[in-house]
């Protein structure tokens, strides 16, 4: 596993007085957003390389293991679905944007293949990416973890 | 025939293959990798459709089930993680959740549900 990897798995840095139920959704909620944000950027400049220059094999390795670095935590926080569901009904608190940021991981993983013509267009565009974060789900769950969103 | 009957066999082949020669290995990465991407193309078809085509129709979840896109994402993950170097085993499904991914989404009712309003509804088994 690599360095990155293992932060993700990291639960020390969430607040001790949590539950360790609420230390996990904590701090895999955290990496999620660095991750989403991160991997917004990259996923933004492999796009536009894929386009310009066409794929490769080391632009593949680069999107599979974005993408790779999204599904961990993805599925992690999938799998304590019922403590998810839990949230949903705390007070404010904006649940985890799952779906958006599954369009990002799916978008990145179709960049780690040799991307048709209709893969390409099935990826996120630019636009498609910023709508996603001027969501207002999106938008609250950032700042419910004390992040903005691009732009903002 | 959807994604989700086509990956769920394929992934626990490509899980169980992964231990064996390495050209059974590199096979089995490239066949996950495969299905996780096929997997990503329809469900962002479908979302980009659901999201732009039918955002204001109120697309009764009779149709398309919410828990179909959980239970294809954790699919994706799975396979995309078998698809690299070094699987991380966080991000697998185990064999029992792989058996129970259909029931735990609902999956399974929907697809019963379908088949007793319409005799051509897909046979997902």
């Amino acid at each position: 596993m690599n360095e990155l990897r293992r932060e993700f798995l990291d639960d020390s840095n969430a607040p001790a007085e949590l539950s360790p139920d609420l230390r996990f959704l904590a701090s895999r909620q955290a990496a999620l957003a660095a991750l989403f944000l991160d991997h917004s950027k990259l996923y933004r400049d492999l796009l536009q390389r894929v386009q310009d220059e066409g794929t490769s094999p080391e632009l593949q390795a680069t999107a599979l293991d974005a993408a790779g670095n999204l599904g961990l935590v993805l599925q992690q926080l999938r799998r304590g679905g019922d403590l998810l569901a839990v949230l949903v009904h705390a007070p404010n608190h904006a649940s985890v944007p799952l779906y958006a940021i599954d369009q990002l991981q799916f978008s990145l993983l179709m960049l780690s293949g040799p991307c048709s013509d209709d893969e390409l267009l099935a990826c996120l565009s630019p636009a498609g990416l910023e709508g996603l974060f001027a969501s207002r789900h999106v938008r609250d769950w950032l700042h419910g973890l004390g992040v903005l969103a691009p732009g903002e | 025939m959807s994604s989700f009957t086509v990956h769920t066999p394929a992934l626990a082949a490509a899980a169980m293959t992964i231990n064996t020669t390495a050209d059974s290995v590199s096979s089995a990465r490239a066949q996950a990798l495969e299905g996780a991407r096929r997997i990503a193309y329809v469900s962002r078809v479908i979302f980009e459709v659901m999201a732009n085509l039918m955002a204001d129709k109120n697309v009764p979840e009779s149709i398309l089930p919410v828990g179909i896109y959980g239970a294809l994402g954790r699919l994706a993950y799975a396979l995309t993680a078998l698809a690299e170097d070094e699987p991380d085993p966080e991000a697998l499904l185990a064999p029992a959740e792989l058996d129970g991914l259909a029931a735990q989404y609902e999956i399974e009712d929907w697809v019963a549900r379908g088949r007793e309003r319409n005799p051509d509804f897909p046979d997902q088994r």
